[in-house]
């Protein structure tokens, strides 16, 4: 369908175009009630991460808190020695941990970090990688050759482990995390971009610029990529959820860079000695991890079935 | 392929050895019944003090002996006799984990498809995207904590917590396959196969809820793709009853994308769920891994690297080859 | 030959169907009727997007998801089709009307082998009751046993005492009747072609395994949509002479759909002629190429080169076919028509019968 609006002449009916297939993905999207339900869950987490820090400040939340405060409002309920946690549905919405810091509080501040981390990784990772699949695809030859042959190596490990082993010899600070998370990413942007870019670059309309005598960055950059780009932006989507996983269960494993860092891997990890006792400190934090993996996994997959040429008409 | 091979190990090489913060090489080779000179003997038949591609080709050397070096950690055992040993309980729980992979994703996918847009259709979406929305270190602990500790509370038969067998069932059977349950049924013990069957109950499940959902939404989309296809038209203008057209035309076609798959996610599983396997406590080598990596073992971090890279190009190629013999399209 | 007095194996009525897109809905059908005799070849004529195809999935009940029929009947062997339960349809179309398509690289599964795929015509059928082909007569022409196969297709009598063949005799019997119905299609070495896959096949080939298909079911129509369009012209003529000569053998009738004319003036005995999503005029082959009435059909006439004149350049039809969201009021060819008048405006022209079954929807007459 682009490619007909590649034909005509000059850019304004092909944004014309652009902008006709935009409202269509529009009108489908609001009939799929998934992709609905994710937008409104990937509104409800960002707008809670945006606000976070108004909501709750990180004294409160994080600070120890020996014997001050009261499970319940009767006095003669509560207890004030050290190590004991509240359960939900006291005081404390979610309850609390052995050193009496509300889990809500806890979460809700975690938010945002995760998050930011999330939307770093997949930023840069697709970044990096979109810009290397379209160099490769498009010069082809030797070095597209040594490129595929790169991420080859990086597909060969198998999840986390290339990751762990980043993390175990670089320490464990938030910004060796992402790195280590990155490095597990990157790849598949790379392996992504080429695909797409050696399908468009056979296109009439590619072979029609280059005699035109237009230069390689900008047929690449504004005709190629914007076709190619709908693949792309919903491996996107779906890895925000992906890299949530993965940073917090690394951090989870044991990577922690710190007990008070509210992340919420962290927040689970704290729990594992209380799995049974006080299971509602690790059952939250993971179920919000999945909540938000869920949003944009329901965003992305919805996207996905919108975006498939051949389920559009 | 040998590029990979030699591009994983390198890389695990490099970052191994390479770092100041790294750990001593030759720590796995040191114990109390050293005697001074032994340490140095050792530094030098290695190579540990030149430069880190002189050890590389030391240790490639070693590698072509069939010396994979000793894990200190692990009572001083050889690095491969490490691997080795604990290789089949993770075979164990990979076979388990695909199958129950395969049983519940692929359904779910035709039911998807089959329903498609309808309510049925939203809530099988929706369980396959959870499936690969979960943590599975969360997961896991729910399993643990539903399975093995509330159904105990409340009087229900649990699943165990961990481990492959029972305490008090350890080592009544011989080794033969080192698979418990291919081991339990051989010597026709069926208490201790039970066991070791309830025992991977929650494991398998655990890894196959994250692969469902990928297997189950691959088999929507394709067979999305293939109910739209001419042919099904045909078939169902031959007045063939709707199941017959699923089942013998429809699935046929949607499955062969699906297959490859399921050869990659059998092939990542083979590589060690980590996460599972530590926290069900699974002998297996994901789980030694871990331990591997906060110990510093550079010897077993290589071994291991090595056999899962191994695993997943052979399986790249296991199923292009596959391909040949069940798309009939296909010729070489 | 008086064919009304033979009354019609399948009539359809008022039939209008919409389909409901993105962009409006596209009024695809609107009150097509039409009437096929007993072993008579219907040709239905058109362009591409005049309706053709979709009057035939409306018969097959095939309709896509999007289609709405609002009103009209579909009269076969004397119940509506139309208000049928879809495993009633199913069962017409498992024994009653088989269709046949236009590209069989597309419509033949291509991971199933051919002998899978025409056994299970043979089996989808409730009687295969023609179970003793062994004892059967040895003395018959080649063939003549499958001919008698297509043609014991009603006879209750030998079906009561066949009800209780086992699966794995029913399989058998499929088996032999695959390979002799390609036979009778005239298809070389049908054992080893019962093995292959259909890209294996050329597309003559592929054709004639389809009309198999079609023809092992014992309908009592055909419908061909399109079957010569995807062919070599050569093929072409082998594949209507094929149809011809089992129209002959078999009592069928056969809806021949296509944009052909030539097609239809060799094949078919009667033409129905539509443009969109109406029906024009309907007559005998003879009679609308003689005395074409429509000015739709006269000017498809025209269009038709003639090889033994010169011609310095060629006919077309002015104008575009219609939008079918919003299709032209009255009558829909108006806009395009030479004889437009003020009513073909404001009113869609009802039937009017010219005599010997020639009849026409023009305000002309």
């Amino acid at each position: 369908m682009n490619e007909k609006a590649d034909r005509a002449h000059g850019t304004e009916s092909e944004t014309q175009a652009r902008i006709a297939e935009l409202k269509y993905s529009l009108h489908l999207m609001r009939q799929n009630p998934l992709v609905l339900a994710g937008l409104i869950l990937v509104v409800f987490f960002t707008a809670v991460a945006a606000v976070a820090t108004l909501l709750v400040s990180n004294d409160e939340a994080f600070m120890f808190d020996f014997g001050q405060s009261y499970c319940w409002s009767n006095a003669v309920f509560s207890w004030t020695q050290l190590e004991a946690t509240c359960p939900p549905g006291t005081n404390f919405i979610l309850g609390t941990d052995g050193f009496g810091r509300d889990l809500l509080r806890m979460i809700i501040l975690s938010i945002p970090l995760d998050l930011k981390i999330a939307f770093l990784i997949v930023a840069a990772a697709s970044a990096f990688g979109v810009a290397l699949g379209a160099i490769a695809a498009w010069i082809g030859g030797k070095f597209d050759e040594a490129i595929l042959r790169i991420t080859d190596v990086f597909f060969a490990f198998p999840g986390l482990v290339l990751a762990l082993v980043f993390a175990a010899l670089f320490g464990r600070t938030v910004q060796t995390l992402t790195l280590a998370v990155l490095l597990v990413w990157w790849p598949t942007y790379v392996r992504l971009t080429r695909g797409q870019v050696l399908v468009e670059k056979e296109k009439t309309y590619a072979e029609a610029l280059k005699s035109i005598g237009v230069s390689p960055a900008r047929i690449v950059l504004f005709h190629i990529i914007p076709n190619a780009i709908y693949p792309i932006i919903v491996q996107m989507t779906l890895d925000i959820g992906g890299v949530i996983l993965t940073f917090s269960a690394l951090i989870f494993l044991g990577f922690s860079p710190s007990p008070a860092l509210p992340e919420l891997g962290n927040l689970a990890a704290d729990g594992i000695n209380h799995v049974f006792t006080a299971p509602w400190l690790i059952v939250f934090p993971g179920l919000t991890i999945l909540l938000i993996a869920l949003a944009f996994n329901l965003m992305g997959d919805g996207l996905r079935d919108i975006l498939d040429p051949r389920l559009r008409r | 392929m040998i590029f990979v091979l030699f591009g994983v190990s390198a890389i695990v090489f490099y970052m191994a050895r390479g770092f100041p913060s790294a750990f001593a090489p030759w720590a796995q080779y040191v114990s109390e019944k050293l005697k001074p000179g032994q340490l140095e003997a050792i530094i030098k038949a290695h190579g540990f003090d030149q430069p880190l591609y002189i050890q590389y080709w030391y240790w490639l050397q070693d590698v072509f002996h069939g010396d994979w070096g000793y894990s200190n950690w692990a009572n001083g055992l050889p690095t491969y006799y490490v691997f080795v040993s604990r290789f089949p309980f993770t075979v164990e729980l990979t076979i388990a984990a695909t199958i129950f992979t395969v049983a519940l994703g692929i359904p779910l996918g035709i039911l998807s498809a089959v329903k498609n847009n309808t309510a049925i259709d939203h809530v099988a979406r929706i369980i396959a995207l959870t499936g690969y929305s979960v943590p599975s270190y969360w997961f896991a602990y729910i399993l643990q904590l539903v399975f093995f500790y509330y159904f105990y509370t409340w009087g229900l038969p649990n699943l165990p917590s961990g481990g492959i067998i029972s305490q008090g069932l350890a080592g009544t059977v011989p080794t033969i396959t080192g698979l418990p349950i291919l081991d339990g049924l051989l010597a026709g013990n069926l208490t201790y196969t039970v066991d070791a069957l309830a025992h991977v109950i929650l494991p398998a499940f655990n890894l196959s809820f994250i692969s469902l959902g990928y297997l189950a939404r691959i088999v929507r989309a394709s067979m999305l793709d293939v109910l739209r296809q001419d042919y099904i038209t045909m078939a169902r203008s031959k007045g063939l009853p709707e199941r017959i057209v699923i089942y013998r035309h429809a699935l046929r076609n949607a499955l062969i994308p699906a297959m490859t798959l399921t050869g990659i996610f059998v092939a990542g599983l083979l590589g060690g769920a980590i996460i599972t396997e530590t926290v069900f406590s699974w002998p297996g080598v994901g789980n030694v891994s871990l331990r591997a990596v906060f110990l510093g073992d550079s010897n077993f971090l290589l071994l291991y690297c090595l056999v899962t890279a191994l695993i997943i190009v052979v399986t790249n190629l296991v199923v292009d080859v596959l391909y040949l013999f069940i798309d009939p399209r296909i010729k070489y | 030959m008086a064919l009304e007095d033979r009354g019609p194996i399948l009539e359809i009525k008022d039939l209008t169907v919409n389909f409901k897109t993105y962009r409006g809905e596209v009024k695809a059908l609107d009150r097509v009727g039409l009437a096929l005799y007993r072993h008579e070849v219907l040709a239905l004529v058109g362009e591409s997007g005049c309706g053709k195809s979709v009057t035939a999935l409306a018969i097959l009940g095939l309709l896509p998801r999007n289609a709405v029929i609002l009103f009209g009947q579909v009269f076969f062997k004397g119940t509506d089709l139309l208000k049928e339960s879809i495993e009633q349809k199913r069962e017409v179309r498992a024994e009653g009307i088989a269709a046949i398509f236009q590209d069989p690289v597309t419509f033949l599964n291509p991971v199933l082998t051919i002998g899978v795929q025409l056994k299970e015509s043979f089996l989808v059928q409730k009687h295969l009751g023609y179970a003793n082909l062994q004892t059967g007569e040895e003395n018959k022409s080649p063939g003549g046993e499958i001919r008698e196969f297509l043609m014991r297709r009603d006879s209750p009598g030998t079906e009561a005492q066949r009800e209780g063949i086992s699966g794995r005799e029913k399989e058998k019997i499929a088996k032999e009747l695959s390979s002799k119905i390609l036979d009778l299609v005239r298809l070389p070495d049908p054992e080893r072609i019962l093995t292959q896959y259909p890209h294996e096949l050329s597309g003559g080939m592929r054709q004639r395994c389809m009309i198999a298909m079609a023809l092992a079911r014992r309908p009592s129509i055909f419908i061909a949509d399109e079957i010569t369009t995807a062919l070599d012209v050569t093929v072409q003529a082998q594949i209507l002479a094929l149809l011809k000569e089992l129209r002959d053998s078999i009592d069928a009738s056969t809806l021949l759909i296509t944009h052909d004319l030539s097609v239809a003036a060799e094949t078919a005995d009667r033409v129905a002629v539509m443009y969109a999503g109406n029906v024009a005029e309907v007559a005998t082959t003879k009679q609308l190429f003689r005395n074409p009435l429509h000015p739709y059909t006269q000017l498809l006439m025209k269009c038709i080169p003639d090889i033994r004149k010169l011609v310095v350049r060629l006919e077309s039809i002015q104008g575009n076919v219609p939008d079918l969201i919003d299709p032209p009021t009255g009558c829909r060819f108006h806009p395009r028509c030479p004889f437009a008048m003020e009513i073909c405006r404001k009113e869609k022209p009802a039937l009017k019968s010219m005599g010997d079954g020639h009849l026409v929807h023009c305000h002309l007459y």
